[in-house]
């Protein structure tokens, strides 16, 4: 039968329409370049001391010594470590602004919690799996001027989401100086951090050293030591220094299973009982169960027996 | 001239008017009987027909309202079965016999529009042979039978004895009026031919003529009055100049007659009625196409130069084109009840090509039919870089919206929307993900209908996707992409029934993967479907 074309116009028409949107380029994000560039970014989560916390039935007071001393310095780990990479998660929550083959950077962009400063992260790839990064900053009032390095770091991938060995150097000297706001819960002045996360134990080593009182001087600083680390069981380990209202200072090895349950040992480095060592043990409501305190024996209790059984990570 | 001469001459002529008057109120008086058919489907190896529907209908309204047929003498049949024909056939006999017992002179009209394979009339999963129709129509109790058949291949009922293929005639203007007995065959071709359709006209060409011949563009003799001999010369001439250049090839329409005396018959009075358009001999010659409000064509005129034209149109509006070799020239009429609008070339304006009014918007689309499926589908991205580690394979569930025979006979206009997800792992960082699609296209496929309900299709398709990855446990953000996408498509639908389908098919696409770099990828698809027919 006859089969001409009805209507023409329309089918020019939707022709037309087609041709041009070929001309639309494709967009997005989906990128597994970039993954790979992101995973040399370390996230707070991979790094976190995970003691478990006091539970409510224990009230503080009834809490052991060492274990109450191991959760502020467990909370004081993960403060700092949030404070430095707290910044790196806002910038990896976004897809890079520029990059080619061997970088990504992120920005400049405004830094949205310090009004003023713009912000500009950058993820170099020196080796296939190794790379380098750096976060900078530079205020609004001297566009043309040169930025101001808060972090550096490197990472060298194995497998897995972040999982490699990594180092990063923190500073906030340069950037106090010129006037870059903190929180004032936040006297940083430098953290190095050296982790290890391509397999258990998961370890990672701060050095702290925090501004006596950022407002007064940024030459005064105090510092301090971590080292944590988590097996595949769970089970933690923190060791850190601590110094008594006795103005002893102690290097406290605490370890811990998934419970809570654990143990910790502190020596004397300096002050009254220096070179002795105290042993305590807890059970998962983080009452004490053993305490062995050569300087203080009369807060001995308990039987060795009921410490918890953990292997050092 | 003497008086008594000139009372002799007068006298002769006065006999000879009163015979020749006698014998056209003779033919007039036959008490008409007309069977109308018009089917557009032929059963599932034949392709739906267009305009066989309407056809049938507009040859109805010219027998009723000029071809002196009264309404409860005409029976319609659109789309019906073989048994049914049969029944109005015998129906028809039975009142013309009546009709017959009271001393009546009766004449049958027969007309069939649509579809005919292997001998015998396709209407719609029946059957009717040719020859059978033929012995019935020959067997009706009337005096004299006008079987006119617009199918392919319809001229092999023109093979009988007595009856020859006449493509042309000489019209006997000056022949004696003698009562025509006996029957006649017009057939719409010849018996190696097929009859064709047109989209243009809206309308099959030979009973598109032939109705135009029948509201006055046949009238050669100018009296008002078409017969049987002008209808069919009008019609053979006009069908052969259209169908000359036609992909199916030239189609001759054909007439046999085996009628007692030479006269001819007079299918429809156009003066009569004075209702119409009146074209007068100063009106330029050419083809003039009178369009109705629908867009189609309800008449089209080859008038000569100084030679009037009287065209019967039905009350209502009219568009009207005559094609100049590099314009046309347009107008309207309106022709009310009982009044004939005489034709003004002054009315008429200048207008390019493309405002040509059979083309207009507005026009009814007969036969374009929508269809709804849904089925499924399986993709795979091939060529990409990390492989499936990008694009993982997924599994889509798809609906699909389509429009056949709009654009061009056979064609399929579709839209289909498609979503899926299916997971997948970054292996150079180890992250799992889990993938989703969501895809919107527009397809166009040219089909070949085949035996058996198989229908093989081929076309070309336009997607847009937007794909998406999230990362368990946040440990990523989580990435899009968006592109368009061209591919082609090629499968078969099996319908199962008339309305519906069972499909197959296979696409092959390229997609711009533009992030990582820019590169050419593709993906495939397997899809299966069932569709269902409005």
């Amino acid at each position: 039968m006859t089969s001409s074309a009805r209507h023409p116009s329309l089918a020019r028409a939707a022709l037309a329409v087609a041709l041009a949107a070929l001309g639309v380029t494709a967009c997005g994000n989906y990128s597994n370049d970039d993954l790979e560039f992101v995973n040399a970014v370390p996230d707070s989560q991979d790094l976190t001391s995970d003691l478990p916390a006091r539970p409510a039935s224990t009230p503080v007071t009834a809490e052991s010594e060492l274990s109450r001393a191991t959760h502020d310095a467990s909370r004081t780990f993960n403060f700092m470590l949030d404070v430095v990479l707290r910044v790196l998660d806002a910038v990896r929550a976004d897809k890079p602004a520029s990059g080619d083959g061997r970088t990504r950077v992120w920005g400049p962009r405004a830094a949205a919690e310090h009004p003023g400063w713009d912000s500009r992260f950058t993820v170099t790839r020196t080796a296939p799996k190794t790379f380098t990064y750096l976060l900078e900053f530079r205020s609004d009032a001297d566009p043309t001027g040169s930025w101001l390095t808060m972090l550096t770091g490197m990472f060298e991938a194995s497998t897995g989401a972040r999982r490699g060995t990594g180092s990063l150097h923190a500073s906030t000297h340069d950037l106090r100086e010129a006037g870059f706001s903190f929180d004032a819960n936040n006297n940083l002045a430098t953290m190095d951090l050296d982790y290890a996360t391509g397999a258990f134990p998961v370890t990672a080593d701060m050095t702290l050293a925090t501004f006596v009182d950022p407002s007064m001087d940024l030459v005064n600083t105090s510092s301090v030591e971590c080292h944590y680390a988590v097996a595949s069981t769970g089970a933690g380990a923190l060791g850190y220094g601590w110094t008594t209202a006795m103005n002893q200072t102690l290097a406290v090895n605490a370890r811990w299973l998934p419970s809570g349950a654990g143990m910790a040992t502190a020596t004397v480095a300096s002050g009254g009982g220096a070179g002795m060592t105290q042993t305590e043990c807890w059970d998962a409501s983080f009452r004490a169960t053993y305490n062995d305190k050569p300087w203080s024996p009369t807060e001995d209790l308990g039987d060795p027996s009921t410490c918890p059984a953990i292997s050092a990570p | 001239m003497s008086a008594r001469g000139r009372s002799t001459t007068l006298l002769v002529a006065f006999v000879a008017a009163t015979l020749a008057l006698d014998a056209t109120a003779r033919a007039q008086a036959l008490h008409r009987f007309a069977v109308v058919v018009g089917n557009d489907t032929g059963g599932m190896d034949t392709r739906p027909l267009l305009y066989a529907s309407a056809d049938a209908r507009k040859v109805l309204d010219i027998l009723t309202r000029l071809g002196g047929v009264r309404s409860e003498d005409a029976t319609l049949l659109v789309g019906a079965t073989a048994a049914e024909v049969v029944a109005a056939l015998a129906k028809v006999g039975g009142q013309a016999a009546e009709a017959a017992r009271r001393g009546e002179k009766t004449a049958l009209y027969f007309y069939y529009s649509g579809h005919a394979k292997d001998g015998a009339l396709r209407m719609g999963e029946t059957q009717l042979a040719i020859g059978e129709l033929k012995a019935r129509v020959a067997a009706a109790p009337v005096d004299v039978r006008i079987a006119i058949l617009d199918s392919c291949r319809s001229g092999a009922m023109a093979r009988s004895k007595g009856a020859r293929k006449a493509p042309a005639f000489e019209i006997e203007a000056d022949g004696p009026a003698r009562e025509a007995k006996g029957m006649v065959i017009l057939t719409s071709s010849a018996s190696d031919e097929d009859s064709q359709e047109s989209d243009t006209i809206g309308g099959s060409y030979f009973s598109h003529h032939l109705a135009s011949g029948l509201l006055g563009g046949a009238d050669r003799s100018g009296d008002g009055r078409v017969t049987l001999f002008e209808a069919y010369a009008y019609a053979y001439d006009r069908t052969v100049a259209d169908t000359a250049d036609s992909a199916a090839g030239a189609q001759h329409p054909t007439f046999s007659y085996d009628l007692a005396g030479n006269g001819d018959l007079v299918l429809t009075d156009v003066a009569a009625r004075h209702e119409g358009v009146y074209f007068p001999r100063e009106a330029p010659s050419g083809v003039y196409f009178l369009v109705d409000r629908a867009g189609f064509v309800a008449a089209e005129i080859n008038k000569s130069e100084g030679v009037d034209r009287r065209v019967a149109l039905a009350p209502g509006r009219y568009r009207v084109k005559r094609r100049l070799p590099d314009r046309l020239r347009v107008g309207e009429l309106d022709v009310g009840a009982g009044r004939l609008v005489s034709f003004e070339e002054a009315r008429l304006h200048d207008a390019p090509f493309s405002d040509d009014p059979v083309k207009g918007p507005g026009r009814v689309d007969l036969g374009a039919r929508w269809s709804l499926g849904a089925g499924a589908t399986y993709q795979s991205v091939f060529a990409a870089p990390g492989g499936a580690s990008l694009f993982p394979t997924v599994g889509l569930i798809a609906v699909e919206l389509a429009l056949r025979d709009f654009l061009r006979r056979d064609w399929v206009l579709g839209v289909d929307l498609a979503a899926g997800s299916s997971s997948g792992t970054v292996t150079a960082v180890a992250a799992p993900f889990r993938f989703t699609e969501l895809s919107a296209a527009a397809s166009v496929s040219a089909e070949w209908p085949t035996r058996r309900g198989f229908v093989p299709f081929v076309g070309a398709r336009f997607a847009l996707l937007l794909m998406t990855r999230s990362f368990s446990g946040n440990s990523y953000p989580g990435q899009f992409f968006a592109t368009l996408s061209p591919g082609v498509t090629s499968g078969l639908a099996w319908h199962a029934s008339r309305r519906l389908a069972l499909v197959a098919r296979g696409r092959l696409h390229y997609l711009l993967y533009n992030v990582d770099g820019n590169r050419s990828l593709g993906y495939w698809e397997l899809a299966s479907m069932v569709s269902y027919d409005f």
